[in-house]
């Protein structure tokens, strides 16, 4: 009798949870057969992440490692010259190293700084103004962007159903069927979405398994007194808002940013607050690549905000640092450094 | 004995339970299948006439232009019967009507066999759509209604040229989009079906709607598009949101047509 309820609680139990999964509407994507599931760890410490690789691509290993074929391939530049990594280096964080803006296709200039890549898959929205909404759709920007790899979505694809060799890694990432957008995208995100940065010295102190130096942990503390931590908000170092920090319009560039994006007036020269991980590595900083170094950055916040009503009320009267106070940030920034990520071969170009 | 009961018990819950299931997903997806099929067929005219691509033609403001290119997205179809009921067409059906593409500009339906009074739609693609990701079939960005750098989907686009256009080559584009408030131009468009004659459906006929797309409608009422003034409109926005406002207006249930 006894035996029989328990079976009977279990049994209501697995079916429940079988048609829930089978109901959920916003669902559980299924992996393709044969393929091999990879984790998506979430570091200590961090918040759920907004894109869920479980709802709509599950990640396996051959759907990531398509993926970064696809990352090192100039063949989705319309001249081969400019693939995904040509302005992303791995040693750069995946931004570009030292360079203000990237260049892409005919030698012409992207209007803004490239970004480093890490942790994307936290981000509500992309880009400096937050004009793309899903991690999915972002390679697409860059893809037909006339500045940038200058090609249009049919014609890469129609390269790729060309190559037997992506043929046969498509089909080992998804199954049988065409080769289309949708893969390719999916795959883009898979690779570029596993790119968690988050074994840094910080992150080493936070789990208790290193010490920062004096300097640092001085550099720390004024990071939360300056406010810096408002904005760069820590375990990502970014609140994902758009702010006006009191950098004046680049005359040449004509970039308003946010408002490019929300047609607001109040949202004139926003730009997303960038994460400051592997800041050291990522110069030349903000928007369009404007500041060479991170001195030159708290140079700005110290004495060169530009203020008006439409600056961010945080930075408007300026953040006064002394000579020392810059001195202990820049020791912290350094911990932000994370070697083991850009030292990832995981992440490095295909062989 | 009893433990066999209870695993017959469980296994009749599970079965009942992925019943409700299916059925839930059914009404949701939507595909109930009826047995006769009704086209609904989008012919692209200016003011009655067939629209000839290339030809020009003249707007609500005498302004010559010609068209090259005309395509919106149709969706969340609804047919109303007489009988208070409704045919809901898949939410998940996204149709991109090219109207310089035969092959595209009929959409085919299963209803189940009624007399429906009223067709109506959505000119677009909702906002949930706009921010799920990578999509195929008629939401494939590579059928260049989608927004790369903000993104989201044009969800009604009009080219061609004008004289009167101040743009390079006298173009004019008008790449409608915008799915977030108060910029969200998806409309929902309502055809009462009492113009087409007869509406009932003899079972295993296969009828075909026509509905009108009349461009004219893209520059005026409410809201006057001069093409001397606004040639091209690429972004959301307010002037997005009154053509969209416009060409909501364009559709008229023309003829119905059966055959045996
Ligand atoms: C020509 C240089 C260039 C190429 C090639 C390029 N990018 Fe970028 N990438 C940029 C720039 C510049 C930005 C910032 C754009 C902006 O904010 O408007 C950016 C932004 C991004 C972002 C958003 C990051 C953030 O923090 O918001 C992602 C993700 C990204 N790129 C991935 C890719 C992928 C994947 C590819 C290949 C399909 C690629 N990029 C190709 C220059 C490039
Ligand atoms: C009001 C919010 C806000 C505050 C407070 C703030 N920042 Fe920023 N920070 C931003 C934004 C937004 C940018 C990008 C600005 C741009 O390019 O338009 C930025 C850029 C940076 C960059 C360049 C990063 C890169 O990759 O380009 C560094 C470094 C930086 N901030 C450090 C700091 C420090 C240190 C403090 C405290 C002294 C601080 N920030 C305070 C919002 C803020």
């Amino acid at each position: 009798m006894r035996q029989g309820r328990i079976i009977w609680t279990t049994c209501s139990l697995i079916t429940f949870i079988v048609c829930l999964i089978a109901c959920s509407k916003s669902g559980t994507e299924k992996q393709a057969a044969g393929t091999h599931a990879l984790a998506f760890t979430i570091p200590a410490g961090f918040p759920a992440p907004v894109y869920r690789f479980e709802q709509t691509n599950p990640l396996t290993r051959e759907g990531f490692e398509l993926g970064r074929k696809l990352f090192y391939d100039g063949r989705l530049s319309k001249d081969g010259n400019f693939p995904c990594s040509s302005c992303h280096q791995q040693f750069a964080a995946f931004a570009t190293y030292d360079h203000d803006l990237s260049h892409g296709f005919n030698n012409q200039f992207t209007v803004r700084n490239a970004p480093a890549l890490s942790n994307l898959a936290w981000m509500p929205a992309l880009q400096w103004d937050g004009g793309i909404n899903n991690i999915e759709v972002q390679p697409l920007a860059p893809l037909t962007a006339p500045n940038e790899m200058a090609e249009d979505i049919n014609t890469v694809i129609g390269k790729l159903k060309k190559d037997a060799g992506y043929n046969q890694l498509f089909t080992a990432a998804f199954g049988k069927g065409e080769i289309n957008s949708q893969k390719m995208l999916k795959a883009l995100t898979q690779f570029v979405g596993s790119m968690v940065s988050a074994d840094a010295k910080y992150d080493k102190v936070k789990r208790g398994e290193a010490k920062f130096t004096a300097a640092e942990q001085t550099g720390y503390a004024l990071f939360q007194q300056k406010k810096c931590a408002i904005c760069h908000k820590e375990p990502l170092f970014t609140d994902f808002s758009y702010r006006n920090t009191g950098l004046p319009l680049n005359p040449s560039l004509k970039d308003y940013g946010r408002m490019h994006i929300t047609n607001k007036r109040e949202d004139s020269l926003k730009f997303k607050v960038p994460s400051l991980r592997n800041v050291y590595l990522t110069f030349p900083y903000g928007h369009d690549g404007r500041f060479y170094s991170i001195e030159d950055v708290l140079n700005h916040y110290s004495n060169g905000v530009q203020a008006s009503a439409m600056v961010d009320s945080l930075v408007r009267n300026r953040i006064p640092l002394t000579a020392e106070e810059k001195y202990y940030l820049k020791s912290f920034l350094s911990t932000l450094t994370d070697t083991a990520f850009v030292a990832n071969k995981s992440f490095s170009q295909p062989q | 004995m009893r433990l066999f009961r209870t695993y017959t018990g469980c296994f009749v819950l599970a079965a009942c339970m992925l019943c409700a299931c299916q059925k839930e997903l059914h009404s949701d997806t939507g595909t109930q299948e009826g047995n006769f099929r009704l086209n609904i067929r989008f012919d692209p005219v200016v003011d009655g006439r067939p629209l000839a691509f290339d030809a020009t033609n003249t707007n609500f403001s005498g302004e010559p232009y010609t068209v090259k290119t005309f395509k919106f997205y149709i969706s969340q179809i609804d047919l109303s019967a007489t009988d208070g009921s409704v045919y809901r067409v898949n939410r998940n059906n996204y149709y991109l009507i090219n109207e310089a593409d035969l092959s595209s500009t009929t959409i085919s339906l299963t209803p189940p066999t009624r007399s429906y009074s009223q067709l109506s739609f959505a000119i677009g693609v909702d906002s949930a759509r706009n921010v799920s990701g990578a999509q195929t079939g008629a939401l494939d960005p590579a059928n260049g209604m989608f927004w790369t750098w903000n993104s989201g989907y044009i969800m009604a686009k009009l080219e061609g040229s004008s004289p009167l256009s101040g743009a390079p080559d006298n173009r004019i584009e008008y790449h409608i989009g915008g799915f977030k408030e108060p910029y969200n131009v998806l409309r929902r468009v309502v055809l009462p079906l009492s113009s087409t004659g007869a509406v009932s459906f003899q079972s295993g006929s296969t009828n075909t709607l026509a509905v009108s797309a009349n461009v004219n409608a893209w520059f005026h009422e409410p809201y006057e598009l001069r093409i001397a003034k606004t040639p091209v409109w690429m972004t959301p926005g307010d002037t997005a949101l009154r053509i969209a406002q416009n060409y909501s207006r364009m559709f008229t249930a023309t003829t119905l047509t059966r055959n045996p």
